[in-house]
């Protein structure tokens, strides 16, 4: 069979450009690759932080600051982690260096933070009530009991809320995690274990009063 | 053979299907034959899936185009 005398162009791909061709192109001096970036990131950095500095204008303020300091730094990435990763360490130092300068008292790390202090995270494993797990979605759903995770959360030591937040909500891998929060892969393990188990237990507990 | 406290040890790497064939087969056997686990299992997910679904929504809508405005203020595009 004859080819016509001219091919139509290709369409153009389809297919998202990569965290990694973007992080490449942008420290290449690709200012709309950077722009992507920040677009692609910025909420997952605003929810990641909102649990450290508890209010919206600090949390603000401070995904301003860690894309600063992204696009300062582009030419220092040089890929041991994920893109995200970098990304959230630096978020994570960002929200730091705020709290700190907000503080007499001066915070080291995340281990030091006393938000949840005294909270123990070591719940019962199990205890006996109905499985809320196989209730109707419309309940599951509800504003009641997205207030109820949300307190649960709160009442979380920093330490695991993060983890948690990284983890389930963002759905990074505990690889990506423990490069983010600058932890082993066991530590991750461990408290996002201990966290998944504190929240449910506060489920738990919401459901065996209804 | 597993306890159920040992189970729910177990579990995040059992869910990531990073035990060792031993004890993920002697994990799963335990699960074909406790339904205080089994239910424990659907709970344990089911957090997850709820944490992500409710913390998902929190972004302010125009903290994005904020962000553009500032760092674009901020920033020298390199050439």
């Amino acid at each position: 069979m004859s080819q016509p005398a001219s091919q139509p162009a290709s369409p153009p791909s389809l297919a998202p450009v990569s965290d990694i061709a973007l992080f490449a192109a942008a420290r290449d001096g690709d200012y709309g690759a950077f722009e992507e970036i920040a677009e692609r990131y910025h909420g997952k950095v605003y929810r990641l932080v909102i649990g450290m500095t508890k209010n919206h204008v600090d949390a603000e303020e401070v995904v301003q600051e860690t894309f600063l300091n992204v696009f300062r730094n582009l030419a220092s990435f040089k890929g041991e982690s994920a893109p995200g990763s970098w990304i959230y360490r630096i978020a994570v130092n960002a929200a730091l260096m705020r709290l700190r300068s907000q503080r007499r008292k001066p915070l080291l790390s995340l281990e030091d933070r006393a938000i949840g202090a005294g909270v123990d995270v070591d719940v019962p494993f199990w205890s006996p009530s109905s499985n809320w797990a196989r209730q109707p979605d419309d309940r599951l759903l509800s504003k009641e009991l997205g207030a109820h995770i949300e307190a649960a959360m709160d009442k979380l030591p920093e330490k695991y809320r993060l983890v948690l937040l990284l983890r389930d909500v963002e759905g990074h891998s505990n690889e990506d995690v423990a490069h983010a929060l600058g932890l082993t892969l066991p530590t991750v393990k461990s408290r996002l274990h201990r966290a998944r188990l504190f929240v449910r237990h506060e489920l738990e507990l919401y459901f065996a009063k209804k | 053979m597993l306890t159920c406290k040992k189970a729910a040890d177990l579990l995040l790497d059992y869910l990531e299907s990073n035990l060792g064939p031993d004890v993920q087969r002697a994990m799963q056997a335990h699960l074909d034959g406790c339904s205080t686990c089994v239910q424990f299992v659907e709970t344990y997910k089911k957090t997850s899936e709820l944490c992500r679904a409710t913390l998902l929504q929190k972004v302010p809508a125009e903290l994005g185009a904020r962000l553009i405005d500032f760092l674009r203020q901020n920033t020298q595009p390199k050439r």
